[in-house]
C-alpha cells in the first residue's frame, strides 16, 4: 500500500475520535508517590556494592587516597578525643579504630541530626546572573558513603558548638591531611586543564592507570576519589573554618562535574567545567590554601 | 486543545532548560525535583495510555526518570528536554510492555483471549470497548504512534524524534494504524444514510 499524503489520510470519524479519547484515560498523576519511589531506588543504587572503578583501584592513586584517608581519620579522631575530657586517654592507635569508635559513639549517643546545609554558593549560576534562591542546592551523596563519613557527621553534630581552631595543636594531623588533599585536588585540576578533549596527560600525583570505568573519562576516577575525601573533610572539624569550608564546597561542585564526565567528552563539556574553575577562582584559592612544600612534596615523591 | 498538547519551546525556555539541566548534572536535588515536576504529568499520561494499568504506568514513569537522570550528562540539547524525555519514556514503555505481553501470553490459556479481528457483537457492542480492544491489538509501534497523535496530541515531529524516525514515517505509521482500526471496527460503522 503506498503512503498517501495528508490530503488522503483522513482523521478518524468523530465517533471513533471520541471513543479514542476514552482509551486508557489516565487518573490524576501520583507525582509525590512516584518521586519517593524514584528517590528510594536511586538511593539504593548509590550505596550499592563498589563498582568496577572502586573494586579495581589504580595502584598509585589508591595508595595516595588511602594515605590521605588514614591521615584524615587519625586527625579527626585526635581532634575530637583530645578535646573531650572523658576520652583524653583513649586516643585510638589507628585510623580504622578511629572510624569504628566514631561510629560507635554516633550510634549510642545519637546526637541530633545535622540540619540541612544552607544554600551553597553556586559558582555556575553566579556568572549566569540567576536568582540563586530559585533552587536551594543540597549535597547529594552520589558517591558510595563510608561508615566514617556518616560517623563523622554525627560526631560533628554533637560537637558543633566548638569551632575548629587551626592553631589547635591537636588538629595538626587533620590540617596536614587537609593540605595534602588540597594539593592532590590542585594536581587534578592542573591535569584537567592541560588535557585535550580526546586524550589526557597526567600531571604528577595522578593515577598511574589511565582507565576509569567503561564510558568515563580518565580524570573521572581520580575526581571520584577526591570527591569522597572532600565530603569527609566538609563534615569534619576542618569544615568549620568558613574560608576552608567555602573552598571545599567550591571544590566539591567542580569534582562532581569532572566525576560525571563521559569517556568521550566534548570540548564544550570540558570548557564548561574550566569556566566553573575560573569563576570560582579555584586554582588560586587552592594554591594559597596549601602551604608551600606540600604540592612539591607530591612531585618529589614521584607520584 | 486536548490536555497535554505539546507546544514549541521558546528561546527563553530553552535557556532556562539548559540551566536546569546543568544544575541537575551538578547534583542539585531541588533542580532534579523541578525537572521531574515539569515533565512527570506528560510522561505518566503517555505511560498510562500505553499500559492501561496504574502499576505498569508508575513503573514505566519511574524507570524513565531514573534512566533520564543517569543519562542527562549526555543530553546535547539537540531537541527539547521534553522530547528527549518522551523518547526515553517510549523506549522504556515499549520494552516493558513487550516483556509483560510475553509473560502474559505464556501464562494465559490459548483460547482465553477475544478475537479482535472479529468482534463478537453479542458479547459487548460498546464502541469504546471494541475500539480499545482494536487499539490494544495494533502492532506496538502503530499503537504508540496512534496513541501519541490521535489521543495525546503529539506532533509528528515529536513522535518521530521519540521513535527515532522521520516525521514522514510517523505519518505513514499513523495512516496504517487508522486503516487497521477502521477495518476492525467496520461492523460498528453506521450505514450510509444515503
Amino acid at each position: 500500500m503506498s503512503f498517501p499524503d495528508d490530503r488522503h489520510d483522513a482523521p478518524l470519524e468523530p465517533a471513533l475520535q471520541a471513543a479514542a479519547r476514552a482509551y486508557h484515560v489516565p487518573p490524576p498523576v501520583p507525582a509525590d508517590a512516584m518521586w519517593r519511589a524514584i528517590e528510594a531506588r536511586r538511593g539504593a543504587e548509590s550505596v550499592a556494592p563498589p563498582t568496577r572503578e572502586w573494586a579495581r583501584p589504580t595502584p598509585r592513586g589508591a595508595a595516595l587516597a588511602a594515605a590521605a584517608a588514614v591521615l584524615l581519620a587519625v586527625g579527626v579522631g585526635l581532634g575530637r578525643y583530645s578535646t573531650h575530657p572523658s576520652t583524653r586517654a583513649d586516643v585510638p592507635a589507628s585510623g580504622r579504630t578511629v572510624a569504628a569508635t566514631l561510629a560507635t559513639n554516633g550510634g549510642t549517643t545519637s546526637p541530633p541530626a545535622r540540619p540541612e546545609s544552607p544554600p551553597r554558593p553556586d559558582a555556575l549560576s553566579a556568572a549566569e546572573g540567576e536568582n540563586r534562591a530559585t533552587y536551594a542546592p543540597t549535597r547529594r551523596p552520589d558517591v558510595a558513603p563510608s561508615l566514617a563519613l556518616g560517623a563523622a557527621r554525627r560526631a560533628r553534630a554533637a560537637d558543633v558548638s566548638r569551632p575548629f581552631s587551626p592553631s589547635d595543636a591537636a588538629s595538626a594531623p587533620l590540617r596536614a591531611a587537609t593540605d595534602e588533599h588540597l594539593a592532590h585536588a590542585e594536581a587534578l585540576l592542573t591535569a584537567f586543564g592541560a588535557d585535550d578533549s580526546a586524550a589526557g596527560t597526567l600531571a604528577a600525583g595522578g593515577p598511574a592507570e589511565r582507565g576509569g570505568p567503561a564510558g568515563t573519562a580518565p580524570d573521572s576516577a581520580w575526581a571520584r576519589d577526591l570527591l569522597g575525601t572532600t565530603r569527609l573533610l566538609l563534615d569534619s572539624p576542618a569544615g568549620r573554618d568558613p574560608a576552608r569550608r567555602a573552598l571545599l564546597e567550591t571544590l566539591e561542585l567542580v569534582l562532581v562535574q569532572i566525576a560525571r564526565l563521559p569517556r568521550a567528552d566534548t570540548p564544550d563539556e570540558r570548557a564548561f567545567i574550566e569556566r566553573a574553575i575560573r569563576r570560582g577562582d579555584l586554582m588560586a584559592r587552592l594554591r594559597s590554601a596549601v602551604p608551600s612544600g606540600s604540592a612539591s612534596g607530591l612531585v618529589a615523591r614521584g607520584t | 486543545m486536548p490536555p497535554g498538547t505539546p507546544s514549541s519551546v521558546p528561546h527563553a525556555g530553552r535557556d532556562a532548560e539548559r540551566v536546569l539541566v546543568r544544575r541537575v548534572v551538578g547534583g542539585d536535588r531541588a533542580a532534579e525535583r523541578a525537572l521531574y515536576d515539569a515533565h512527570v504529568e506528560r510522561v505518566y499520561r503517555l505511560a498510562y495510555r500505553l499500559a492501561g494499568e496504574d502499576d505498569l504506568a508508575r513503573d514505566i514513569t519511574q524507570d524513565t526518570f531514573i534512566r533520564a537522570f543517569a543519562r542527562l550528562p549526555d543530553f546535547r540539547h539537540d531537541a527539547s528536554l521534553a522530547t528527549w524525555l518522551h523518547r526515553v519514556a517510549l523506549s522504556v514503555a515499549l520494552n516493558t510492555l513487550d516483556k509483560v505481553q510475553r509473560v502474559r501470553r505464556h501464562e494465559a490459556p490459548l483460547d482465553a483471549g477475544l478475537d479482535a479481528a472479529a468482534p463478537d457483537r453479542r458479547a459487548d457492542p460498546d464502541l469504546t470497548t471494541q475500539l480499545a480492544a482494536a487499539i490494544d491489538a495494533l502492532p506496538p509501534r502503530y499503537r504508540a504512534v496512534f496513541v501519541m497523535h490521535d489521543v495525546e496530541g503529539y506532533t509528528h515531529d515529536e513522535i518521530g524524534t521519540a521513535l527515532g524516525v522521520r516525521a514522514g514515517t510517523s505519518k505513514a505509521q499513523l495512516f496504517h494504524a487508522r486503516a487497521n482500526l477502521r477495518q476492525r471496527l467496520a461492523a460498528f460503522r453506521r450505514p450510509d444514510p444515503t
